[in-house]
């Protein structure tokens, strides 16, 4: 019964012609928003610490330096200051996570909804050929029972009937664990009648490479974090100049060169960061204009497709061809009309993750 | 001042090169190697940590010296600290010097990719022309239908594709070289010689990882401090104490990692020695592949003397002949530098 219910939705979906559903499709997302328990954690965190901002501020103004030696006044102040300028990075930090979360989750529903899709398309394909290799048993059996195929001809074709009906099994089962997994991204039961898979988008224009890395350099977490700690130990070593009685007592100069050792790695390690990150950023792009070309090849491959079918059309009416093959080439429009819809969407999911990748999520909020 | 030396030994290589025209800068192993420890800036964070483990090792060296024995604390701190900060800075030095091995293995492995990608390339620019060619006299060619036409040029379009990926790749591949090697359209030399794997002795191999192996003597000085640990606590107190079960339950915990460890090694020396062997004999393979296309080319060749088959032919079985040359290089250069990196996860030396 269960495997039947998901032989009907599964079914309903596809038959689902597409439509303008751009609307339903936010409605998903925006449950899927809605159940991800880390955004509202991180929109909690975010919330509070801008809102204890203040209060932390006074706090650290109101620091009590210990006067006991020079050297405790240096970390003294230290502190103090780094500690002022944590309370803002801490905000700017949290709301580059929440951001950041937000602009994830929408790749990710996109690749989440897409995967969905191709586990039905999938299933269909597998009934279909479960299907076929089924009636090539039976016509396999009947043979055999005439003396026109042998019975190895027979185990054969029912081998492959079991094959390919274990296949379709196992995609049903995969379908029926991807579905119960969307569901539980959203949040609780799904409709399938909400669900009409609709890709019909036109495909986004990217900025330019330059764009992307200076943007990249500019808002990365993996870049500012390191940032920040550069501050932090700079902040150290400048107090302990201030208040330093001589480098030659042995817990100055050991906290010295801790500190401009750690300097030193943070200072390599943030080139390296930066480099790393324009490599990403460079792989990605160089990706994504490739993308653009395959968009442009499925495009062409439609065309095809409508060309064929108009012939066949016009063979069909003069009694040329059967209507089996003027089917054959109408689906054919059908399937390489959903490529290159998808390729479209494909290509923006991709654009998405670029945009993802040079922290764009900051631009306006940072 | 070495460095200054190299970077302006490699900026003339490049001008010079520049004014001569050429485009790729071909580099020894030994210079590659060089060109890559410079530029290479995780080694230098790796050294700056060893740095900082000496410092760690120095001062828990110091409290050890002013701390007093007469409490479980006091002995952990003046036996165990110490030992555990020694560990920390043996196992980053023998990482670095791990990972200094690993460099050339690296720029190996990124020049042979380099490779691999070239040959796609070449390979995918012929497919190209072919469906050009193809595409360009099917416009001439009225008899064809409008499908048949689009048909050729979705291949074309399509090889035309395949291609720039191709062509994609094989940048990726020179600039991940380039950024290793810190050097403008870099090519390193990759080795040649090689020997067999069947004359390996496992017993050997096996004796050879024991001693070098980094998870393996980590594990071992784990092992070592939970035993000293425990010691301690039994000294301070009773069997029936949280602190006496807790530091046996550890020093069990980490006797069984260790024994585990070594009894692993056993096995990946014979897995390891095995991927050789395979590798190894895909060589005579394609070695033989090379064989059977020399002597197609050169029944070609006397085909086409006589007039026989076509130049097209006749370039064609170079073309194979080519390829399986290509395929058999990359084969062995594969076969190379997974010796080198046995060696290195061994610590045995062919």
């Amino acid at each position: 019964m269960k495997k039947l219910t998901i032989l009907l939705l599964a079914a309903a979906i596809v038959i689902l012609p597409f439509s303008s559903l751009y609307g339903e499709e936010l409605t998903l997302f925006e449950r899927y928003k809605e159940n991800d328990i880390s955004l509202s954690d991180l929109t909690e965190k975010y919330e509070k610490l801008v809102e204890e901002r203040e209060e932390k501020l006074d706090s650290f103004e109101n620091y009590r330096i210990s006067r006991k030696s020079t050297f405790d006044s240096a970390l003294g102040y230290a502190s103090k200051e780094n500690g002022i300028l944590q309370v803002d990075w801490d905000i700017q930090n949290a709301l580059y996570n929440l951001k950041s979360r937000e602009a994830w989750l929408e790749t990710s529903f996109r690749n989440t909804y897409l995967s969905l899709y191709k586990k039905v398309r999938s299933a269909d394909q597998a009934y279909q050929s479960a299907g076929e290799s089924l009636e090539l048993y039976n016509e396999t059996v009947s043979n055999n029972k005439k003396g026109y195929a042998s019975d190895i001809e027979m185990l054969e074709a029912k081998y492959s009937y079991k094959k390919a009906d274990n296949v379709y099994m196992a995609s049903l089962r995969s379908l029926d664990s991807s579905f119960r997994s969307f569901q539980s991204l959203l949040g609780g039961a799904l409709d399938f009648n909400d669900m009409s898979f609709d890709f019909t988008e036109p495909a986004g224009t990217p900025a330019t490479l330059n764009e992307y890395i200076s943007k990249a350099l500019e808002n990365s977490s993996s870049l500012s974090l390191v940032i920040q700690s550069i501050t932090r130990y700079e902040n150290e070593l400048k107090y302990l100049d201030k208040y330093v009685i001589s480098y030659n007592l042995s817990y100055y100069r050991e906290k010295r060169e801790s500190i401009e050792t750690n300097l030193a790695i943070l200072k390599l390690t943030l080139e390296k960061n930066k480099q790393d990150l324009i490599k990403d950023i460079e792989d990605r792009y160089n990706a994504l204009i490739l993308e653009k070309e395959k968009i442009g090849l499925l495009a062409l491959s439609l065309e095809i497709a409508e060309t064929d079918y108009e012939v066949n059309k016009d063979l069909y009416k003069r009694k040329l061809i059967d209507y089996s093959e003027l089917i054959g080439s109408e689906n054919s429009v059908k399937a390489a009309t959903v490529d290159y819809q998808l390729a479209v969407y494909g290509f923006n999911t991709m654009l998405m993750e670029l945009e993802y990748a040079s922290s764009c999520f900051m631009s306006e909020d940072k | 001042m070495k460095k200054r030396i190299i970077i302006i030994t490699l900026v003339l290589i490049l001008t010079g090169t520049a004014v001569l025209g050429f485009d790729i800068i071909k580099l020894t192993p030994d210079e590659a190697y060089e060109a890559a420890s410079q530029v290479d800036i995780q080694h230098e964070i790796d050294e700056l940590n060893i740095v900082l483990k000496e410092a760690g090792l120095t001062s828990s060296q110091k409290n050890a010296s002013y701390t007093a024995v007469n409490s479980y604390q006091g002995n952990i701190t003046k036996y165990v600290s110490p030992f555990d900060a020694e560990t920390n800075l043996m196992v980053s030095e023998m990482n670095l010097a791990k990972s200094e091995k690993q460099l050339m293995v690296t720029i190996f492995s990124s020049m042979l990719s380099l490779y691999d990608s070239r040959i796609s390339y070449d390979d995918s620019i012929e497919s190209y022309e072919a469906a050009k060619v193809a595409y360009n006299e099917g416009i001439s060619n009225s008899s064809l239908s409008a499908t048949e036409l689009l048909s050729l040029e979705y291949t074309a379009e399509n090889n035309r594709i395949k291609m720039l990926q191709a062509e994609n790749t094989l940048t990726k591949r020179q600039k991940e070289l380039d950024r290793l090697l810190g050097v403008e359209n870099a090519a390193v030399e990759l080795p040649v010689e090689y020997t067999s794997p069947y004359s390996l002795n496992k017993e050997e191999v096996y004796n050879s990882m024991i001693e070098t192996d980094i998870a393996l003597f980590q594990s071992k000085r784990s092992f070592e401090s939970a035993k000293l640990r425990h010691e301690i606590a039994a000294k301070f107190y009773d069997e029936d104490e949280e602190m006496f079960i807790s530091t046996l339950s550890s020093l069990m915990s980490s006797e069984l990692n260790y024994n585990k460890k070594l009894q692993s090694i056993e096995d990946t020396v014979i897995d390891r020695i095995d991927q050789l062997k395979t590798m190894y004999d895909s060589i005579e393979l394609e070695k033989l592949n090379v064989e059977i296309k020399e002597s197609l080319y050169n029944a070609s060749m006397k085909q086409y003397a006589a007039g026989i088959i076509s130049v097209n032919s006749l370039e064609s079985a170079k073309k194979a002949y080519d390829l399986a040359l290509m395929q058999l290089d990359s084969k062995i250069y594969d076969y190379i530098i997974s010796c080198m990196q046995f060696t290195i996860d061994t610590g045995y030396t062919f």
